[in-house]
């Protein structure tokens, strides 16, 4: 990993298009803005990460649910039905 | 083509059928083809099933029915990279189910929808910038559910 210093107001390029500018800093907190072309793609990476987390529990849980599958599929929408609380 | 699906048997399918995502979807990014089966005739529940991995399956809804509200905006560019650029076309919005052992808690995925073009069968999993969703969202009403986890408690 590279690691170096910039104060406030001053940027780094990646690259030949994407450049990232430090906005502001507070205590622990940086503001970043960043220039990229429209098809880079930049998010948090704690989202991604949960993301990547929850798609893999669906998956995980999909490889046991052949009768919650079968109970989904016969399950009122709309919630207005009594009868299925008590089992 | 065929697979032997661990969740749903034998599977016979046309390469015209296979979606793909081509970046993959996050966690699993190395898995790129996959097939949108209905459970029944009529939505709402879709398997996300991979078509090489046997083994790799997941569950996925028509957002709206759920939740009518539901809105997200997807950037142009992002619906380029799908192959959508004519004011026509048509775009596919489908959410990931997460179903636990009481399946009346499943929840949806409403910050990460799956977005499908039809016609080209491109998709990819959008991940949401600047939106209140997040990843758990329960699908059915706050009723039937306060229900379900009051009869779980109770066993």
């Amino acid at each position: 990993m590279l690691v170096l210093s910039r104060k406030k107001g001053q940027t780094l390029v990646i690259g030949d298009n994407i450049e990232i500018t430090i906005l502001e800093v507070q205590g622990d907190n940086v503001r970043i803005g960043i220039a990229a072309p429209r098809d880079v793609t930049v998010f948090r990476k704690e989202v991604y990460e949960e993301i990547q987390k929850e798609n893999r529990q669906a998956a995980a849980a999909a490889r046991r649910m052949k009768d919650q599958l079968q109970q989904l599929k016969g399950f009122p929408l709309t919630g207005d039905k009594g009868d299925d609380g008590g089992r | 083509m065929k697979l032997i699906s661990s969740l749903l048997g034998e599977m016979e399918f046309s390469e015209e059928e296979v979606v793909s995502f081509a970046e993959g979807i996050p966690g699993f990014e190395g898995e790129k083809r996959f097939l949108i089966i209905p459970l029944e005739a009529s939505g709402p529940f879709y398997y996300l099933h991979s078509a090489e991995n046997p083994d790799l399956c997941l569950v996925l809804a028509q957002p709206f029915v759920f939740f009518p509200d539901y809105e997200i905006e997807i950037p142009d560019e992002e619906l380029k990279n799908l192959g959508l650029t004519g004011a026509k076309q048509e775009l596919a919005v489908y959410v990931i189910l997460t179903i636990p052992e009481d399946f009346r808690l499943t929840t949806a995925n409403l910050l990460a929808p799956v977005l499908v073009n039809p016609e080209t069968r491109q998709a990819r999993q959008y991940v949401a910038i600047n939106t209140r969703y997040t990843t758990r969202h329960p699908i059915f009403s706050t009723a039937e559910t306060q229900a379900a986890s009051a009869a779980g408690e109770g066993r």
